[in-house]
């Protein structure tokens, strides 16, 4: 009976080629579709993770909500040993991150003031890579700061220059510290280089009178794990080791600290599965037509397979295996079509960053890598494969029925 | 002559019913979903440029020359009577409000954070932006001016810690140098889903700024709002021919005294990276039309192919009698064209209708997510889309889908035509 | 000047390797007015030839002039365009278009030709009568029986006042007393109006009523024969 399906689907070439390169055409650029979108949104949200400064975030408790400087994460050499010894944690990182007015003789402009440890890739950005002019994190100054270099045109200043950053300290007094320009960044981004400053973790620490205490623990975590199944084990863990300090303590997954990124990654993959769908119901009418076509051509010719003993039921069989069959070739080139698709976009990528200017801000995110490749989620794959097989050999059923049912000089009447 | 062709069209059309529907309706998903997503964006990038322009921005804005470049306090110039006058006569203008900008600390005795201080002439804002509309709780400025009050963003007032009743300290550096404080009540939240009023901006008189500021009467920004939001640029234009040769005496970088003259910039000049966004959003709709219709041909190609195979034998007698190739052209082709422009009609009037609908009563994307608010450069969007249903939005699939019908008409008439009358009639391919 | 003339034709068709000569050098010409038949089992080239003469084959060699017209040379354009003018084509059942009525196909070739309206309906009304259609003329041809559909086409070949009609097999799939009524009907016509009508068939009963009958076999002229008495006028 395959034989026969498989003969059957030839005697009109052009017609089945046609076809199948409709159906192999949407496949394969449903399959890139997919890729893209998946490539994009994984750039979406590690940008969002940058950030937050990590997959999961340990802060004082409520700190993300009001970003106020004197929330405090009150032992964090405690809760960071506590974090590290959950399974699955890469890193954490104590950073001090305050909101505060720069000042020179100039000018002010508003900072945020970020602390970080000395060792290189402390920061999730790379500031290392971004200094432009002086030196970083090796500075000949007591007190050296990093500033955009948005920040350092606005004030006006030059290297080795003083400026003042008024801030509140943790007891909410309004506190002045003195530091001096230590290195220029270009981070890529308009508005990060108006307003990002770093310094060292303990130089933030002792001119703000902040002692051990520090405003963030990012937590990296390995590969494919769930963040918020991490944040829970971390919660735990934080919690056997001082229950008394966990009261304090709000653990955050990226996902919680920017659901307005969340929400615009959902949104996107849903249009995205709309259309696909919409452009699918397109291609339907396009093969219920066709099979309704070769049905009814060939309705002599089952009323011949009728008197050689064929049964209705095996009638329509055949021509779902027909279907079957069609579907398989359109799936296998498609999927060669579409596979090709992704290996010379992830090879070659397509630069947006003539389109936007080089950056984009998304929820509060600058999203700086531009260039879209493609990725590839197997899991997605097969789903659209599995969609589309599912909806040709769907699109078949009516002809098929109708081929059952069909008496000869019924169906002459119908087709003529 | 011309008629019989179209009737000979028509009944072949309607000859297998079946068939020609099933061709109709993909067509008409194509049309409709292209007219669906063409009101969709218009709909889409109109909130965008709503809410980039209507909560504070405006359409246009007039700062001193030199301000753009750094946006120092002591870049002020007087709204002198006379030019203001100058700028409202501007054709599509509806109105100008000027405004007081630059950064402090507000705060409580407990705690405070870095400010962007507003200073708003409360009875002219009215027309220009929609803060007075984006009060969460309490009420908006005094139309009097003279209040010693403040309105703050909503996340500012959680971060400082106060409330609609409390007192709020604000000191700044002004523009002499010297520090101005002063003590004003908090008399109105706001929350505008932009990041930029509800995360750093306290609202107040102009009067009350220009005196933190130390400013006297100056101001450092005319905001303008247009009749209709397309007018932006053509008014930016007229605005920037009349104030070209306005000069006013300024102190350079270089303290030395010099002549600067006005920037004049519309929504698209201060916020290029949402005009662009616009710009890519509405061209890469043009991919969504080759992506569809290529699909949409290849039925299209197959159905008709098909049909014109199948009469080949009554398309050989008609060529013995007499008709000549290129009239038997024309009827395959026009079965096509005809076909197509029914699916189309089909289209407009599903996608069209939709579209009404969806203008009339939103969309809501919220549906797809778990999140139903996000912003994007720096603007918080609904996921509640209210569509525009334009001539164009609509006239624009069914314009391109002519050319693909006709494409797709072309392999069969032209078999059709060139077919070998003798061998046709005998049954032979 | 005959009506048609044909000389030397040859028709040389090629079948994947084999080369097949359906005509093998053809003389043969008909006067106006005739009511003539090719003849000769299948495979003998009588269609061949009867679609050289109306233009929807041309011969390998040799020449076919119809009306003092080199048909032969015309290209496809030109040759439907004489068609359209001088030819009348009538051929086996179901050659009607079948999305058009008995009268829209009967006045079809008119339209095509530019006649207005109302001289079609002139036309065609009375003969639509004369070959008892009269009540039928607003059928689908699929709501006519095999002869019916055959005096639409009839019609329509007449309709047009060609000089020639060309007949190919018009009673084959007719039952006999349907294909005798339907030849009487041709030889009144061919009378009454004077038009010629040439066949090719190998119907007897198309043979009887032939007065002159052209055989054929393997491509050649195997004899061609007149019906003397009734020749004699």
């Amino acid at each position: 009976m395959w034989k026969l399906a498989w003969r059957n689907l030839w005697r009109n070439r052009t017609r089945t080629l046609i076809l199948v390169s409709a159906v192999a055409l949407t496949y394969g650029m449903a399959l890139v579709w997919i890729g893209m979108s998946d490539e994009i949104h994984g750039d979406m949200a590690e940008a969002a993770v940058k950030t937050a400064g990590g997959s999961v975030l340990i802060h004082g408790d409520g700190y993300w909500d009001t970003r106020s400087n004197e929330m405090l994460v009150e032992q964090p050499a405690e809760v960071s040993e506590a974090v590290q010894s959950v399974d699955g944690v890469e890193s954490v990182t104590q950073r001090v991150l305050l909101q505060g007015l720069l000042n020179s003789a100039r000018n002010s402009n508003p900072v945020q003031l970020t602390g970080l440890p000395p060792e290189k890739g402390a920061s999730i950005h790379d500031v290392e890579d971004w200094v432009v002019e002086g030196s970083w994190p090796d500075s000949p100054h007591d007190a050296p700061i990093a500033l955009g270099k948005g920040i350092v045109e606005s004030l006006e200043i030059q290297l080795g220059d003083k400026v003042v950053m008024t801030a509140t300290a943790p007891d909410g007094e309004l506190t002045r510290a003195l530091f001096r320009l230590g290195a220029i960044l270009d981070t890529g981004s308009k508005s990060l280089n108006e307003s990002a400053a770093y310094t060292s973790l303990d130089v933030a620490q002792k001119v703000m009178g902040l002692g051990d205490r520090v405003t963030q623990l990012g937590i990296t975590i390995e590969d494919g794990l769930d963040e918020a199944k991490m944040a829970e084990d971390i919660r735990a863990a934080i919690g056997d080791q001082s229950k008394a300090e966990r009261e304090g303590l709000e653990v955050l997954t990226w996902q919680t600290a920017m659901p307005e990124m969340v929400g615009a990654i959902e949104l996107d993959d849903a249009m995205m599965y709309v259309y696909l769908i919409v452009i699918f119901l397109i291609v339907t009418f396009a093969i219920a037509n066709t099979f309704m076509m070769s049905v009814m051509e060939r309705v002599r010719e089952f009323g011949l397979f009728n008197a050689l003993g064929l049964n209705d039921r095996r009638i329509a069989v055949m021509v779902l295996e027909e279907t079957i069959l069609l579907a398989a070739l359109a799936i296998v080139s498609g999927f060669v079509l579409g596979f090709s698709g992704h290996l010379i976009i992830q090879q070659v990528g397509i630069d947006m960053a003539a389109f936007t200017g080089g950056e984009m801000e998304m929820a509060g995110v600058q999203l700086m890598d531009m260039t879209i490749t493609s990725e590839l989620n197997p899991g997605k794959w097969l789903m659209a494969t599995g969609f589309v097989f599912v909806v040709i050999v769907l699109s078949a059923l009516y002809p098929a029925w109708k081929a059952s049912r069909l008496a000869p000089a019924e169906a002459m009447e119908f087709y003529e | 002559m011309g008629t019989m062709i179209l009737k000979l069209a028509a009944r072949n059309l309607l000859r297998n019913t079946w068939r020609s529907g099933l061709t109709a309706g993909g067509i008409a998903v194509a049309v409709g979903l292209l007219i669906w997503t063409n009101a969709f964006v218009e709909g889409y990038m109109a909130q965008m440029i709503e809410g980039t322009t209507a909560v504070e921005l405006g359409q246009v804005q007039i700062h001193r020359g030199d301000y753009a470049d750094q946006q120092a306090i002591y870049k002020s110039f007087e709204p002198k009577p006379e030019m203001m006058e100058s700028i409202r006569s501007v054709e599509g203008l509806e109105a100008v409000a000027p405004r007081v900008e630059f950064f402090g600390l507000a705060g409580t005795e407990r705690k405070s954070q870095t400010t962007r201080i507003l200073g708003v002439e409360v009875g002219a804002e009215k027309d220009v932006s929609l803060l007075d509309d984006a009060i969460e709780k309490g009420r908006w400025l005094e139309p009097s001016d003279q209040g010693r009050e403040v309105v703050l963003g909503q996340s500012l007032a959680r971060q400082i810690g106060v409330d609609v009743g409390d007192e709020l300290v604000v000191i700044a550096q002004a523009q002499d140098g010297s520090l101005g404080n002063d003590l004003l009540d908090v008399v109105g939240i706001v929350k505008t889903q932009n990041n930029m009023i509800d995360r750093q901006t306290a609202i107040v008189p102009l009067k009350e700024a220009q005196f933190l500021g130390a400013l006297g009467g100056e101001v450092h920004e005319l905001a303008i709002r247009t009749k209709k939001p397309d007018q932006a640029e053509a008014v930016a234009n007229t605005v920037r021919q009349r104030l070209a040769d306005r000069r006013i005496e300024a102190i350079g970088d270089d303290g030395e005294p010099k002549k600067v003259g006005f920037t004049v910039q519309s929504w698209q000049d201060l916020v290029p990276e949402m005009n662009q966004m616009i710009q890519m959003s509405k061209s890469s709709i043009w991919i969504y039309y080759i992506i569809i219709y290529l699909i949409a041909a290849l039925g299209i190609l197959n159905t008709q192919r098909m049909s014109a195979l199948e009469r080949r034998r009554e398309f050989g007698v008609i060529q013995a009698i007499g008709m000549s190739p290129g009239r038997l052209f024309g009827v395959v082709m026009l079965e096509t064209v005809i076909l197509s422009l029914f699916g189309a009609l089909l289209g407009v009037l599903a996608g069209g209708g939709l579209s009404i609908y969806h203008a009339a009563y939103g969309f809501d994307m919220g549906i797809f997510a778990s999140h139903d608010t996000f912003s994007m450069l720096g603007v918080g969007m609904s996921a509640h889309v209210y569509f525009i249903v334009t001539l164009e939005g609509v006239l624009q699939p069914v314009l391109a889908l002519l050319p693909v019908a006709i494409l797709c008409g072309l392999w069969p008439a032209l078999s059709s035509a060139n077919l070998d009358p003798a061998s046709a009639i005998a049954g032979r391919q | 000047m005959s009506l048609i003339e044909v000389s030397g034709v040859e028709r040389t068709y090629r079948q994947g390797e084999v080369e097949v000569h359906a005509l093998r050098g053809v003389d043969v010409t008909v006067e106006g007015g005739e009511f003539s038949a090719l003849a000769g089992p299948s495979g003998s080239g009588k269609t061949t030839l009867l679609n050289m003469i109306g233009g929807l084959d041309s011969p390998t060699a040799g020449t076919v002039d119809v009306n003092g017209s080199r048909i032969s040379d015309m290209d496809r354009s030109k040759a439907a365009d004489y068609r359209l003018h001088h030819i009348g084509f009538i051929f086996q059942a179901y050659n009607l278009v079948p999305v058009l009525s008995a009268y829209e196909n009967a006045e079809f070739v008119m339209m095509l030709q530019g006649v207005p309206k109302a001289e079609r309906r002139e036309r065609v009304v009375p003969m639509l009568r004369e070959v008892g259609l009269e009540g039928m003329i607003d059928r689908k041809p699929s709501e006519l029986s095999g002869g019916q559909q055959q005096r639409v086409a009839i019609v329509r070949a007449l309709a047009s006042r060609p000089k020639l009609i060309l007949a190919d097999e018009p009673t084959a799939n007719l039952d006999s007393e349907t294909s005798a009524d339907l030849l009487d009907l041709m030889l009144e016509l061919n009378q009454e109006y004077g038009t010629t009508f040439l066949f090719s068939s190998h119907d007897e009963l198309v043979l009887e009523r032939a007065r002159r009958v052209v055989r054929l076999r393997s491509g050649q002229i195997e004899s061609d024969q007149r019906d003397s008495d009734e020749q004699v006028a």
